[in-house]
C-alpha cells in the first residue's frame, strides 16, 4: 500500500511535467500545423535560466519562473518572425526542418557556453514527510503545485479571454478569424508567447529534481509528441488526459516493470490509436 | 694587384670554410628529426558521463604534456613528442565507433585510450588487426577475454576485479548491515556490475536482493527508487552509473528518506555536491581518490587540479574528479614507451606483455602498476595479462568532501 502511494506520487509529479510539456506542443501544433522539434531546448533554457539564477546568483528561486518565461519568450517570438511567419505558406515540412536545425544550433550554443558537464541546481525544497510508511518527497510538491497552477492559468486564459477566444479560432480557421478583422500577426505571436511560457516553467520544475544540461529537453519531446498525438493533435484537454495518463502508465510501468517500462508504455499508445485514431481527445 | 687578389681569395676561401663549418654544425641540428605522436582520446566530453570524460581528457594531455616536458623520447635521429585528440561520443555507442574508426583510419592514430564499453568491444578486433595499441576503462570482462595477441588493456582495475574486496570492506565496515541491491543502467555495463556484485555478495556473506534496472537518459528516478527501496536493501551500489545519474539517485534516495549506505564508483564528491547538495551524499562511499597531502598519495597527482583550473582551453578552467586516475592510466603507456625505446605500437605491447614488466603507478607514492597479478589470473587465465594491477581507494564523502576509507593494494 506504501509503494502504491509513492508511485501515485511519482506519477503525479511525473504527469505534470508530461503536461507542461505537451501544451506548448499542442498550442503550436494546433495552430502552426508544424512540429517544433526545439521545443525540448526551449525547456532546457528554462533550465539555464534557472541555473543562473539560483544556483550561480544566487536569488531566491521566485524569480526563476518569471526571468526564464521572458527569455523563453523572446526565443519564442524570434522562432514565429524568423521562421514560422516567413514560411507559413510552405506546407509543415520547412518549417519543421527549420526547427530541428535550430534545435541543434541551440544545443551546440550551450555546450559552448556553459559545457557538457551536468549543472545542478539546488531542489526548491528539500527534506519529506512521512505518511504511514510512504515517503513523501518535498521536493515533488513544487512541482504538483507550479504545475496545476500553470495549468488552471492556461485553461483561464484560453476559455474566459477574449484573446483565449482569438486563440480558439485561429486554431478552427486561420482565413475565417483574419476575415472577422483579427490580427493575425499578433495572435500568432501570443501563441508563441504561451507556448514559451509552458516550456519556461517545465524547465524550471525539471531543473529542480534533474539537473542541467544541453540535452535535457530532447528526453521529453518523444514523450511529449506522444502524449500529443495520444491525446489528440492540438487538442489542449488531450494534452492534459494524455499527460496524466503517460504519466502514470510510465510511473507504474518503470516501478513494476523496471526498464521494459519504455515499451509497455508506447504499446499502450499504439493500443489506444487503433480503438480511437483520433486520440482520446481528439476530434475526427 | 696580385697579392690583392690572392688576399682577397684566402679571405673568400676563409669566410667560405667558415660557412661551411657552421652550415654543417647547422645540418647535423636539422638531422635530428622532430616528430609528434597523437595519442587518440575517445570518452563522454557531453551528458551525464561527462565528469569521467572530462577528467579522461585532462588526466591523458596532462601525462602528455609532463612526458614533453621531460624531454620526450629520443630514438636514433628522431625526437618524438605527443599530443593528444580528444573526440566525444557523449557515452553513445554509434558516436563512438565512429570516433574510434575515424581515429584509426582517418587520422592514422596507433596509441589510442577508448571508454564507451559497446564502441570498445565491437572494435577491439580492428584495434588489434591495425596494431593499435589501445588502453581501455571498459567494465565488461569481454575486453579482456580477447585472443592473447590482441592490442587491448585495461587500466582501471574492472568491478570484477574491485568487487570482492570492495564488498568484503563494507561487510567488515558496517557489519550491521546484511543485504545489497544494485540500481543500474540497463546496458552491458550495468547487467556486468550486477554480475559482479552478486558473485561478491555471496563471497562476503551478504543478502543479495533484486537488481533494478533503468535506461540511460533517465530523469526521474522517483520509480527506480521506489522499487529498489522496496526491498529494503541496507546497501544501494550504483557502481558504474554515470556521475549525473548517481547525483540524481542520490537526491531523490534521500527524499524517499533511505537511511543505508549508498556506494557507488570513481565518483568525485565535488560533482556529486554541484548536483545532490550535501545531505543526499553524506556517508557515500566511492572508489575516488581524495587529493589530500600527506598519506599515500603522490605529489604528482595532488597538483593536478591547479593544472587543470590554470589551463587554457575551452574544456579546461575546472578540476574534475577522476583527473589522477587517467593522470597514472596514461603514465602507464608512456613509461612502458620509455622502457621499450619504442613509439611502434608493437614493440611497446611487447614490453607490456614481458614477464615481470614494472610501470610507474603516478597516483601513489612510489606507486607500481603490472599486467597480470594471482587475482586477475585466477580470473582471467592466460587473459591476465591484459589486466592492470595497482593499489585503488575506497573513499567516504563527509562534510561534502572525499576522504579515504582505505587503500587496496591487491595481492
Amino acid at each position: 500500500m506504501a509503494q502504491i502511494f509513492q508511485v501515485i506520487v511519482n506519477a503525479l509529479s511525473l504527469s505534470l511535467i508530461y503536461i507542461l510539456f505537451a501544451t506548448g506542443l499542442t498550442l503550436i501544433m494546433g495552430i502552426f500545423d508544424v512540429c517544433n522539434f526545439a521545443y525540448g531546448e526551449f525547456v532546457m533554457v528554462g533550465g539555464i535560466a534557472t541555473y543562473l539564477i539560483v544556483a550561480k546568483s544566487g536569488l531566491p528561486y521566485i524569480v526563476a519562473p518569471f526571468a526564464a518565461m521572458i527569455i523563453v519568450s523572446l526565443i519564442g517570438i524570434i522562432f514565429e518572425k524568423g521562421i514560422f511567419y516567413p514560411m507559413r505558406n510552405r506546407g509543415g515540412l520547412e518549417p519543421a526542418l527549420a526547427t530541428f536545425g535550430s534545435s541543434t544550433i541551440m544545443q551546440t550554443a550551450v555546450l559552448i557556453l556553459f559545457g557538457g558537464m551536468p549543472l545542478g541546481v539546488p531542489s526548491i525544497m528539500s527534506g519529506q514527510f512521512k505518511i504511514g510508511s510512504a515517503y513523501f518527497p518535498m521536493d515533488r510538491l513544487p512541482i504538483i503545485i507550479g504545475g496545476f497552477l500553470m495549468i488552471t492559468l492556461l485553461f483561464l486564459f484560453v476559455q474566459k479571454t477574449k484573446l483565449g477566444l482569438a486563440i480558439r479560432a485561429l486554431q478552427q480557421d486561420q482565413d475565417a478569424a483574419a476575415l472577422q478583422g483579427m490580427n493575425i500577426a499578433s495572435i500568432r505571436v501570443v501563441v508563441w508567447v504561451v507556448a514559451s511560457c509552458l516550456a519556461a516553467v517545465a524547465g524550471v520544475l525539471l531543473s529542480s529534481i534533474s539537473y542541467v544540461s544541453p540535452t535535457m529537453g530532447s528526453g521529453y519531446l518523444l514523450k511529449g509528441f506522444a502524449v500529443v498525438i495520444m491525446g489528440g493533435l492540438g487538442s489542449i484537454p488531450g494534452a492534459l488526459v494524455g499527460g496524466f495518463v503517460l504519466g502514470f502508465v510510465d510511473s507504474f510501468g518503470q516501478t513494476y516493470l523496471g526498464s521494459y517500462s519504455y515499451m509497455f508504455a508506447f504499446a499502450f499508445i499504439m493500443l489506444v490509436l487503433i480503438v480511437r485514431p483520433q486520440g482520446l481527445m481528439g476530434k475526427r | 694587384m696580385k697579392k690583392g687578389l690572392c688576399s682577397f681569395l684566402i679571405l673568400l676561401l676563409a669566410v667560405t670554410l667558415l660557412a661551411g663549418l657552421v652550415t654543417g654544425c647547422s645540418s647535423s641540428t636539422t638531422a635530428s628529426k622532430e616528430q609528434v605522436i597523437t595519442i587518440g582520446v575517445d570518452t563522454p566530453l557531453t551528458g551525464g558521463a561527462a565528469p569521467w570524460g572530462l577528467s579522461e581528457m585532462h588526466g591523458v594531455t596532462l601525462a602528455a604534456d609532463d612526458f614533453n616536458s621531460a624531454g620526450g623520447l629520443t630514438i636514433g635521429d628522431t625526437h618524438y613528442t605527443l599530443k593528444v585528440e580528444a573526440l566525444d561520443d557523449a557515452y553513445d555507442t554509434a558516436k563512438a565507433t565512429n570516433n574510434i574508426n575515424q581515429m584509426a583510419y582517418t587520422d592514422g592514430v596507433k596509441f589510442m585510450f577508448t571508454f564507451q564499453t559497446e564502441g570498445s568491444l565491437a572494435l577491439a578486433p580492428t584495434l588489434t588487426n591495425m596494431k593499435i595499441l589501445n588502453f581501455t576503462v571498459v567494465n565488461d570482462d569481454r575486453i579482456i577475454a580477447q585472443p592473447a595477441d590482441a592490442y587491448t588493456y585495461r587500466t582501471y582495475m574492472g568491478f570484477s576485479v574491485q568487487a570482492n574486496d570492495y564488498l568484503a570492506w563494507m561487510k567488515k565496515t558496517y557489519p550491521n548491515d546484511k543485504s545489497i541491491a544494485v540500481l543500474t543502467t540497463n546496458d552491458t555495463n550495468g547487467n556486468v556490475t550486477e554480475a559482479s556484485t552478486k558473485a561478491a555478495a555471496a563471497a562476503a556473506g551478504l543478502t543479495y536482493l533484486a537488481p533494478v534496472f533503468y535506461d540511460t537518459g533517465t530523469a526521474d528516478f522517483s520509480p527506480f527508487v521506489t522499487k529498489i527501496l522496496n526491498e529494503k536493501p541496507d546497501i544501494i551500489l550504483t557502481i558504474g552509473d554515470p556521475t549525473g545519474d548517481v547525483g540524481l539517485i542520490a537526491k531523490t534516495l534521500n527524499g524517499m528518506g533511505f537511511k543505508g549506505i549508498h556506494a557507488t564508483g570513481i565518483v568525485g564528491a565535488a560533482d556529486l555536491l554541484k548536483i545532490a547538495g550535501q545531505a543526499p551524499i553524506e556517508g557515500m562511499l566511492t572508489l575516488n581518490m581524495p587529493l589530500i597531502p600527506g598519506g599515500q598519495v603522490s605529489s604528482a597527482v595532488l597538483g593536478l587540479p591547479a593544472r587543470e583550473v590554470a589551463h587554457s582551453g575551452s574544456a579546461w578552467g575546472t578540476a574534475y574528479c577522476c583527473t589522477w586516475d587517467f593522470y597514472s592510466e596514461a603514465g602507464i603507456m608512456f613509461d612502458a614507451m620509455k622502457q621499450a625505446k619504442s613509439v611502434d605500437p608493437t614493440v611497446v605491447k611487447a614490453k607490456i606483455d614481458q614477464s615481470g614488466a614494472k610501470f610507474n603507478y603516478a597516483a601513489i607514492n612510489n606507486g607500481i602498476a603490472t599486467f597480470g597479478s594471482p587475482a586477475s589470473n585466477a580470473i582471467f587465465g592466460a587473459n591476465g595479462g591484459h589486466q592492470v594491477t595497482n593499489s585503488w581507494p575506497i573513499d567516504i564523502i563527509k562534510n561534502g568532501k572525499d576522504t579515504i576509507g582505505t587503500i587496496i593494494t591487491p595481492k
